[in-house]
């Protein structure tokens, strides 16, 4: 395949992956709109928002509200509300990362050397059995920060499968980890990996092309952690616990206390019961992912004894833990959004994993991810299930 | 060479599982001792009972109170019962019967030649991995009937890879379809194996020897319903089903019922398809702020949670033979409980899920060894830690339905 029939085809894959998110999404808006009334205080000259409403999750600090998610997926909404103001629609920017993802992992599984057969499921397990979907579909603050963290992420993995070029890497890494900020624990695993397959006398030199990528971002998060706490710290989440009702008056939203809850709603959280029709309804609080997305089982499938399956477990290891120590599960959901923190990691492994040990099982367990994401689509829309859904 | 019935390994596994069921047990004496009582009326002559306890699940009829149970867990009960009358223990014999299931598993799983490394494995699972260590140590009625099933279900599959004599299996399936009645939907798909299997010219003679062993219990069982029922038909569970519901009076144990019987129709329906695939797949236990953090209800916990390795059997080949008629044998005898108006309450894990368990195992040897080790260990692993999970803490009781 040469240069420009590999490029159409990633601009199909695109294209399709917007058309079917644009779909799902309704083309709405969103009230969780954090992001927009972000950037439009930065295009105003401040750090600090004017309006937290229902929903808002908005830090009243020393007389200002400030929004306390990573800021980076600010910037990318960035343009359209120069354009558009606060009328900018959050949930259609989403939608347009949601679908990069979606080319980028095209790309990735191209890079791994899977087959096409492999290459064709995993990517539809990607787009369509797992959570982004979900959240590609409703941009709420939440959702939109997880999608823009899949697609730094899988922007990084295409890099890392192709030239491998340390200042980009950084800087993809950065982007990612300042749109949620527990996959930045993601560097410690590739940049020991990267160093692994250095050569000794390039290591240094490695090492500071990644750094000067990675650099400029986080000095500015510093700055901006500076303007709005007046240390270089971010302290947002953590205030934001004291005063939350569901979190404590003091200590760390993140504690050994929460970690039944999150076991729980990772692997055991099942849909209700109800003695009427759709009889399966998805509770307020998420599904657990052997429900939603039993496809990532097939990681289990992908040979073990070899770097790259060692590094990426322990990338998808280490960007779990944050929420498996977290006061909440990321409720207001269909699935369990925080996986996607991890899912850029797992997706090489369950590549591996199908080409592995291809069988009706696998597939089985792919086909049974989509539809069990198509149902909660529909659910959401046909129930209003969740308060992230638009009202039409 | 076959795999013998009895030998040294035979004896060891009985043994060990024998006594982790009976400790587990305590000796307890279940007080749901049906059976006890119903081989206790045919030692007196009469196949009905006196008037039972409120929690005893009987059947009001014609004057008469009688077990609706299928009756051969009674049968197996006869000779401690002609001893210690109605004091005898059922759990005991439960225990003893959840022990000989999973000796023939072992048979079963060394004649069908699966390796050293996971015949063992395979055994453990399935006796301390799958609601049958629950059933085998609670001994009550219904655990009793499932595992006495099981036993003959194990014994006739040891006996399907062994010499395949159409006789035994006969005797073997009748016995399993006496102790669960759902069993007789995996006798279909069993036949046609055992036909194509056979020789052309020696297949009629096969299943006229099966019918040899089979078709007396269904005689005897008509014979029973008529001195019941005045009918060869067993009108016991419909009968029962009208009685169970809110109000009606039948069961004062479970008055606090919203959604048990009818006073009219059949207690398998379509309407209650989706609570029992919501049983079997998704019921979780609920999270609670306190160690264990987990709390079992008596509403079960879905398979999923309880014996995940079971998922593996969908990794056996598709196309064979044996995986097509061990797929339509769980799926059939799983059918029933899919349609009943309950979900089995009052257990850990999903007891009617032994139903099509033996059939399922068949499957499960032939597929782990075609997924990684890891994820098979993975699993076993946890199913043996969920079912132990099971054995330790008791479930909140919660009214049936």
């Amino acid at each position: 395949m040469n240069r420009w029939t590999g490029l159409i085809y990633v601009a199909a894959v695109f294209v399709f992956a917007l058309a079917a998110y644009l779909a799902s999404s309704g083309g709405a808006d969103t009230l969780y709109n954090n992001y927009v009334r972000l950037a439009d205080a930065w295009l105003h000259g401040r750090v600090w928002v004017n309006y937290a409403g229902p929903g808002i999750d908005a830090l009243r600090y020393q007389g200002h509200l400030y929004i306390i998610e990573a800021p980076l997926p600010a910037l990318l909404v960035l343009p359209l509300v120069a354009i558009f103001g606060l009328g900018a629609n959050q949930a259609l920017v989403c939608v347009f990362c949601g679908a990069a993802a979606v080319a980028a992992a095209y790309v990735m599984l191209g890079r791994l050397g899977v087959s096409q057969s492999v290459h064709v499921w995993v990517l539809a397990f990607f787009a369509f059995g797992t959570g982004l979907w979900w959240c590609t579909a409703f941009g709420a603050v939440w959702m939109f920060a997880h999608v823009a963290g899949v697609m730094f992420a899988m922007f990084g993995l295409v890099e890392w499968y192709g030239k491998r070029r340390a200042w980009l890497l950084g800087l993809l890494l950065s982007c990612m980890a300042l749109c949620r900020f527990p996959m930045a624990i993601a560097a410690l695993p590739f940049l020991a990996w990267l160093l692994q397959e250095t050569p000794s006398r390039e290591r240094l030199r490695v090492l500071a092309g990644a750094v000067a990528g990675a650099l400029p971002l986080f000095a500015l998060y510093v700055v901006y952690n500076e303007l709005r706490w007046h240390t270089a710290f971010d302290i947002g989440y953590t205030n934001w616990y004291h005063l939350d009702p569901a979190g404590h008056p003091t200590g760390s939203p993140f504690g050994v206390q929460y970690l039944p809850l999150n076991l729980y709603s990772f692997f055991l959280l099942a849909p209700a019961y109800a003695q009427h029709f759709p009889w399966f309804v998805p509770t307020g609080i998420g599904v657990a992912l052997t429900f939603t997305s039993p496809g990532m089982a097939l990681a289990f499938f992908a040979p073990l004894r070899n770097r790259e399956a060692i590094w990426l477990w322990v990338a998808v290891l280490l960007t779990w833990l944050p929420s498996l120590l977290y006061y909440v599960n990321g409720a207001e959901q269909f699935g369990m959004r925080h996986s996607l923190d991890f899912l850029p990691f797992l997706l090489p492994l369950v590549a591996r994993g199908l080409e592995h040990r291809p069988s009706v099982f696998a597939y089985s367990l792919i086909v049974l991810s989509i539809a069990v994401n198509a149902w909660g689509l529909w659910y959401s829309w046909a129930f209003h299930g969740f308060t992230v859904v638009p009202r039409r | 060479m076959k795999e013998p019935a009895f030998s040294t390994r035979s004896a060891i596994v009985f043994a060990a599982a024998f006594l982790g069921y009976f400790l587990l047990s305590r000796n307890d004496h279940t007080a749901y001792n049906n059976f006890v009582l119903l081989a206790d009326a045919w030692l007196h002559g009469h196949v009905w009972i006196a008037k039972p306890e409120s929690w005893i699940d009987a059947l009001p009829y014609n004057g008469h109170w009688y077990i609706i149970n299928v009756p051969i867990p009674a049968v197996l009960l006869l000779p401690l019962v002609a001893v210690y009358g109605a004091n005898a223990n059922q759990t005991i014999v439960s225990v003893l019967c959840g022990a000989i299931a999973v000796a023939a598993a072992d048979v079963t799983f060394g004649r069908m030649g699966v390796s050293a490394f996971w015949r063992g494995r395979l055994t453990l699972f399935f006796a301390l991995g799958t609601v049958l260590w629950w059933c085998a140590a609670n001994g009550a009625v219904w655990m009793y009937a499932h595992v006495v099933a099981v036993m003959f279900a194990m014994l006739a599959l040891a006996e399907w890879y062994g010499r395949r004599r159409p006789w035994l299996l006969g005797i073997l399936l009748a016995c399993a379809v006496y102790s669960r009645f759902p069993m007789v939907l995996a006798v279909p798909p069993l036949l046609v194996w055992l036909w194509l299997s056979a020789p052309a010219e020696r297949r009629w003679r096969d299943l006229a020897s099966f019918a040899y062993g089979f078709v007396p219990f269904v005689a005897a069982s008509l014979g029973y319903n008529y001195l019941r029922y005045g009918s060869v038909m067993d009108v016991g569970y419909t009968l029962f089903y009208h009685m169970d519901a809110v109000g009606g009076g039948g069961k004062q144990y479970c008055t606090s019922c919203t959604y048990t019987g009818s006073p009219t129709g059949s207690p398998f329906a379509l309407q209650f398809l989706a609570k029992n695939l919501y049983s079997f797949f998704m019921l979780p236990p609920q999270l609670i702020d306190q160690a264990p953090y987990f709390q079992l209800t008596g509403q079960g916990v879905a398979l999923t949670f309880t014996s995940p390795l079971l998922f593996l059997a969908l990794a056996a080949p598709v196309r064979k033979i044996e995986s097509i008629v061990m797929w339509a044998a769980a799926l059939l005898v799983a059918v029933p409980s899919l349609l009943y108006y309950l979900n089995g309450c009052e257990q850990f894990g999903m007891r009617h899920s032994l139903d099509f368990t033996p059939f399922l195992m068949v499957l499960l040897a032939r597929g782990v060894e075609r997924v990684p080790l890891l994820l098979s260990l993975v699993l076993l692993a946890y199913s043996l830690a969920a079912n132990l999970f099971g054995m330790i803490h008791p479930f909140t009781p919660v009214p049936c339905g």
